[in-house]
Parts: C-alpha cells; structure tokens; sequence
C-alpha cells in the first residue's frame, strides 16, 4: 500500500499541474481506451481534451487525495481526489469556485477517468 | 456483458439498504483482499473494515444517494462506481455530504466490494 501512495502523490501533482499550466499535455495521460464521465456525461478522449484546452485560466488546490492498489494486478491503483478550481473570467475580480471530487482508475500506461 | 449501470445502481442501494438497518450485515459484501480508505485511515480484510463500520459513532444512519457514475474496468465484469450523496445520523437534522467509490469485482455472480473510498465533503 505504501509504493501506492507515492504513485499517486506524484499523478496528482503532475496531473493538476498540466491542468492549470500545460492543457496540451493532458492528453498525455489518457490512452484512446480511456473511458471520461464529465459531471456524468461520457466523452471521447480527443473531445475531453479540447474542451480542458478551451477552460478559463485555472488555479487548481488539491485538498487531498486517498489511493488503493487494485490487488491482483500491482500496477493498478485507484485514486480519489477532492479539491478546489479557480477559474478567472474575462473581469479580473469575477471568480468561480468550483470543488471537485475526481477518481481516477490508473492502469499501467492508461488510464480511466471520472469527473 | 450485463448492463454496468444497473448492476452498480443495484448493488449500491443494497449496500446502502444493509447500511442503513445492519452494518454488521455487510460482511458478505467484502472479501480478505478487500480494502477501505476512510476519512484517513486505510484498512484491509472483512473483519477489520465490518468492525471499522459498525464501530462508527451513531446508531442510525440514513444515505440518500445524490449522483451515480459507472464505468467498466476492463476487466471482466468489473465496474467502478462513483456516488455522491447525504448521511443522516440519529437525530441530526442537518445532512453530512460524502463521496464514495466502490470498485465492484465479479466473483462467480457474486460481486463484492474490492476497493472502498469514503470521504465526507466539507465546503
């Protein structure tokens, strides 16, 4: 349980990281098996990410995190995250603040996303 | 295979149903390979995570499920499911939101719960 935690420390701070700095690269971690709930409605990898490229400036906090290891296969984990965004509209002094609870399915070199 | 949504929409108001009235009945629900994150802690085992559950401070509780997501997980017959929802305890008026995530595995028909995340949602 312990080399879980780092995994997922470390996809945690890399994924939120893309998300506010390099929307690009957040297609990096998804694979065209990837299945994405969006607030319940399923998408399509390549929709998925140009909708986060289109997203207003974001400031994203992760609260906290928890993970398992999928036993039966080591290199599976399941991360569920909670945390808040902060997205800049067009007037400097509009905010929206939006809390996220995220769960993330890692499965070596994919991985299934809910949001 | 079997619709996903309806097995994770079935399971998981069974699993609440058992909640609600006996927690100590959601022992058939978890295997040995089971695992719970709960509000921190993380625990392994159906004697371990039953105890944890029916160590919990209130005699009743009542879920009230808000959302459901499912996925499969590609592996076969395995589904994830993603609730949000409410708890009511005892005499409480004021709901507590949480989130949980079951990771459902099928065991010759049977699914248990494999992995079990459980956060309450503040803010």
């Amino acid at each position: 349980m312990e080399s879980s935690v780092k995994y997922a420390q470390e996809f945690v701070q890399r994924y939120y990281s893309s998300l506010d700095t390099n929307r690009n690269g957040i297609a990096e971690f998804y694979r065209e098996n990837s299945l994405i709930l969006w607030n319940g409605k399923p998408m399509q990898v390549t929709e998925f990410t140009s909708m986060i490229v289109n997203l207003p400036y974001s400031k994203t906090k992760v609260e906290d995190f928890d993970s398992q290891q999928v036993m039966g296969n080591d290199m599976n984990i399941i991360i569920v995250v909670s945390g808040t965004i902060r997205f800049d509209g067009k007037k400097p002094h509009v905010f929206s603040y939006v809390s996220f609870y995220c769960i993330y399915l890692l499965v070596l070199r994919s991985s299934t996303n809910f949001l | 295979m079997a619709d996903y949504n309806a097995l994770a929409t079935q399971f998981t108001q069974f699993y609440y149903q058992t909640f609600d009235s006996d927690r100590s009945q959601l022992s058939s629900l978890y295997r040995e390979e089971s695992m719970l994150s709960f509000e921190g802690a993380q625990l392994q085992g159906t004697k371990a995570i039953v105890e944890k559950l029916v160590s919990l401070p209130f005699q009743r509780v009542q879920h009230r499920i808000s959302t459901l997501d499912a996925q499969p997980t590609g592996t076969t017959g395995s589904v994830i499911v993603m609730v949000t929802g409410e708890l009511l305890l005892d005499e409480e008026q004021m709901a507590q939101r949480y989130s949980q995530v079951f990771h459902l595995v099928n065991n010759n028909g049977n699914y248990y719960v494999l992995n079990d995340l459980f956060r309450l949602n503040y803010g």
